[in-house]
């Protein structure tokens, strides 16, 4: 047959999925998509997809409901990889089951992966982040020493769509293919069983990595019950603003609240928690550690609430605002409620 | 029912000391004055060195192990990491020296791989390693050394249980936490709440300060080692200096202004 090179994208979470595709067509300008669909009634069916890369030459799926199992899932993909022998990038979200697939497969595959890439310089150069964002580094694949497919993750947020790009909303992508040899592996490879997700209730707010507003507190918010009580009153105050399409706002702590106790740890931002890169980021009471920034620098605008002058953060703030956060706070949601 | 033999490794890698910031020199290499253990590395110590302390201690064994491929270079520094992990009670400590990569970063590919020919040779049925290197912050090398032994994984655990046979492994995701549990052999790599690792004692580092660490050359193919390497550190683009502000009502009227609210 006369198939084009292709990617395979693994779809996690459908709110990325034109991300990824984003990021296919930058690594080769005219492929042949493959798609892994990983689906789970906890996700919206419906997907938005750039008109010109909505036709998919071949959709697998994993039935997310069934297979949790980050060993099952990765050799479901090898049977999927094997299928498509002409595959030159196998394509991950940043996201909690992508990490622990996208290494997994790599290794059985003999392939050096790269994650948690920011930038495409070409099809064999990229930029990620290392030492907790502090430094850049740029990565190479040798041409000279080629590798068949390559293994890579993408921070999705990191590649978004022109503005100038359709999209068309599909309420759902039908499957194509069977998984090859699907049910023995299901059967042969040993594995670690789920039991339970233990989620704690995010009353309505969008998920911590998606949300165009974050508000973060920090040490300044004092105890348990205040921080709740003020990152709440701030974050829902955005229901009010339209420009964040009437929304509340995902909280979010830094390590030092969550050691204390006085936020669940899903809530942590940072080298070690979540990256998270929201068009709006307001930290509250929070001085700013390296391992802090390296998760939310990228955040497009940055608000610092802080009483203190100087703090790491304000180094990487748009806005400064040198008050007691724990009076500020009311005030602000005040207004912004009033929009 | 007899519980079965654990025989624990630990692989540790020196990293920058996660207080200090890395720079860079002139020529865009790394300028890193201050190392230590990686820290969640040493979370692994400490957890491996626990459930030694909750099972038959005579049928526990906790092995470290560390990698270079500049070895003359990162003894110094290599051995007071694994003086620690002695003196904290590992059984045995090694380091592996890898005598044909100078110059280039060992790829996880390549660590992973030395990795599972340690862990065969040695009957290993349990790893327990950092999720995360804090310099090159991949998090790779759990994952792939599961893959290449076809092992069971649980990335990320804040919590580990042993219950009969079985282990029971709490581990961070994205929205919250989640449980699995299996049998040995497996690959757990360690998130920051797992535990708070010890400092080694005083006497303790006296007592084991002088024993001979063990090395034992190896070599990986160097090729593939290359297939992907770093070619250029960058600092990232910097920020330039933000507005400040004193009164939430000054700061709310720039906010919109300047059409962020």
């Amino acid at each position: 047959s006369n198939r084009l090179a292709s990617n395979i994208i693994f779809n996690e979470n459908n709110t990325t999925l034109k991300n990824l595709l984003k990021v296919s067509t930058l690594l080769k300008d005219s492929n042949d998509v493959v798609l892994v669909n990983y689906k789970s009634s906890s996700e919206p069916t419906s997907v938005e997809l750039p008109t010109n890369s909505s036709k998919f030459s071949r959709v697998y799926e994993i039935n997310g409901d069934n297979i949790k199992e980050p060993e099952l899932v990765s050799s479901l993909l090898a049977s999927v990889l094997q299928d498509n022998a002409d595959v030159e990038n196998v394509i991950f979200n940043t996201q909690t089951l992508s990490k622990s697939i996208f290494p997994r497969l790599a290794a059985q595959a003999n392939v050096q992966p790269t994650n948690d890439i920011v930038k495409i310089i070409d099809e064999n150069t990229f930029i990620k982040p290392t030492f907790a964002g502090n430094l850049l580094s740029k990565i190479e694949y040798s041409p000279s020493n080629k590798i068949k497919t390559k293994i890579l993750s993408f921070r999705a947020s990191n590649f978004p769509l022109d503005d100038a790009e359709e999209v068309i909303t599909l309420e759902n992508i039908a499957k194509t293919n069977d998984i090859p040899e699907e049910a023995k592996i299901l059967e042969s490879v040993p594995y670690n069983k789920f039991v339970e997700n233990n989620i704690p209730d995010s009353t309505g707010r969008p998920d911590l990595t998606a949300a165009k507003v974050v508000v973060t507190g920090g040490r300044g918010l004092q105890n348990k019950e205040n921080f709740e009580k003020m990152t709440s009153l701030l974050a829902d105050s955005f229901v009010a603003s339209k420009k964040y399409g009437n929304t509340k706002a995902s909280i979010g702590a830094t390590r030092a609240v969550v050691d204390a106790g006085h936020a669940n740890n899903s809530l942590q931002i940072g080298q070690t928690g979540k990256i998270v890169q929201p068009e709006l980021y307001i930290a509250c009471g929070v001085s700013g550690a390296i391992q802090h920034l390296a998760g939310m620098k990228n955040s497009k605008v940055v608000v610092n609430i802080n009483k203190e002058e100087g703090v790491p953060l304000e180094q990487i703030s748009d806005y400064t605002l040198i008050a007691d956060a724990n009076e500020a706070i009311p005030e602000l949601a005040k207004k912004i409620s009033e929009l | 029912m007899a519980l079965p033999k654990l025989n624990i490794l630990v692989p540790v890698k020196r990293v920058i000391d996660y207080s200090v910031t890395p720079k860079l020199n002139a020529d865009k290499t790394l300028k890193i004055t201050n190392f230590a253990i990686n820290p969640f590395d040493d979370i692994a110590v400490e957890e491996a060195l626990k459930l030694k302390k909750l099972s038959d201690k005579l049928a526990t064994k906790v092995n470290v192990v560390t990698i270079t491929n500049n070895y003359e270079n990162d003894l110094k520094g290599l051995k007071s990491i694994l003086v620690n992990s002695m003196a904290k009670g590992a059984d045995e400590v090694k380091i592996l020296s890898v005598n044909n990569s100078k110059g280039y970063d060992l790829s996880p590919l390549s660590i992973a791989k030395l990795l599972k020919n340690e862990v065969t040779k040695n009957d290993y049925n349990l790893v327990i390693c950092g999720k995360q290197a804090i310099d090159d912050d991949s998090g790779n090398v759990g994952s792939m050394l599961a893959g290449l032994l076809n092992w069971k994984q649980a990335n990320n655990c804040c919590k580990v249980e042993r219950e009969e046979n079985k282990f029971k492994l709490t581990k961070e995701i994205d929205n919250g936490e989640q449980v699995v549990e299996g049998e040995l052999p497996m690959v757990l790599t360690t998130d920051l709440r797992l535990n708070v690792p010890k400092y080694a004692p005083l006497p303790k580092i006296m007592k084991v300060k002088n024993k001979p660490i063990k090395v034992e050359e190896v070599s990986i193919d160097d090729i593939e080692n290359k297939q992907a390497t770093i070619t250029e550190y960058m600092e990232p683009p910097s920020k330039k200096q933000g507005k400040i502000f004193t009164s939430v009502d000054e700061l709310f009227t720039q906010l919109k202004n300047d059409k962020v609210i």
